[in-house]
């Protein structure tokens, strides 16, 4: 993302604010279908939430929700919560990163 | 070089408009129906896509299904060789059998696998002959 938008600060505040906005939304989707023991959409949600931090080099919650995205494929839940607890405190992780470095702030108007 | 972006995830879609705004003018779609819808409509006005950078899983329809779809109304409309589209699919999956499928069944050009990469969708596209009078 850096290497794209690096130059574009507006793009990247919004990409970024887009993201504080969006991940939680998509950590309850996930919760919700756990709960539900819904693997198919369990699995999309994953792999959309994937496709999204991906792009902003978030290696770690990357890999965790390919972690989902695969339990769902094969219908194996039974560690899913542990693996979607291990990426809200990843995601808690990013978003006290950019707090600190005053990324992201204010409400997203796209 | 008139260019449609298929992409249904709001962040890949606009780095992919920021790299290709340089190059082309660009319509996005953010579902599979919507793709084909723009393609079809852009068919229509006899101004096709000269490229279309198609996500491998969106709702509604997905891109191999876009993929073949286009395809086919192409072999049906007689549109071969250079008329053809150029596809350039991207997927988040470094998932071997869904990219040979769009390979195979649907013949496309290029693939690249998310987080999309400048240089490479870049060298993809100059690959397919459709930078060459950018300069």
């Amino acid at each position: 993302m850096q290497e794209i938008a690096g130059e574009n600060r507006q793009m990247v505040t919004t990409l970024i604010k887009y993201l504080l906005q969006e991940y939680p939304l998509k950590i309850d989707e996930i919760q919700r279908y756990l709960a539900d023991k819904d693997a198919a959409r369990l699995a999309a949600s994953a792999h959309k939430l994937k496709g999204m931090i991906i792009n902003y080099g978030a290696q770690q919650a990357h890999d965790l929700t390919f972690e989902l995205e695969r339990m769902g494929e094969s219908g194996q839940l039974e560690m899913a919560t542990i693996t979607l607890d291990k990426l809200k405190q990843e995601f808690l992780r990013i978003e006290e990163y950019l707090h600190a470095n005053d990324l992201g702030q204010g409400e997203y108007n796209p | 070089m008139k260019i449609l972006i298929a992409e249904d995830d709001f962040v890949c879609r606009t780095l992919l408009q920021e790299i290709l705004a340089e190059h082309g003018v660009c319509h996005v779609a953010v579902d599979g129906l919507e793709a084909m819808e723009a393609y079809k409509n852009a068919l229509k006005d006899g101004h096709t896509f000269d490229l279309i950078c198609l996500d491998i899983m969106m709702p509604g329809m997905n891109g191999q299904q876009v993929l073949q779809e286009i395809r086919k109304i192409e072999h049906d409309k007689g549109i071969g060789g250079n008329e053809m589209v150029k596809v350039i699919m991207t997927t988040a999956l470094a998932d071997g059998k869904n990219i040979m499928q769009a390979f195979i069944k649907g013949s496309c050009e290029a693939y690249l696998t998310k987080p999309i990469d400048k240089e490479k969708l870049l060298a993809e596209i100059e690959k397919l002959g459709l930078l060459e009078d950018d300069n």
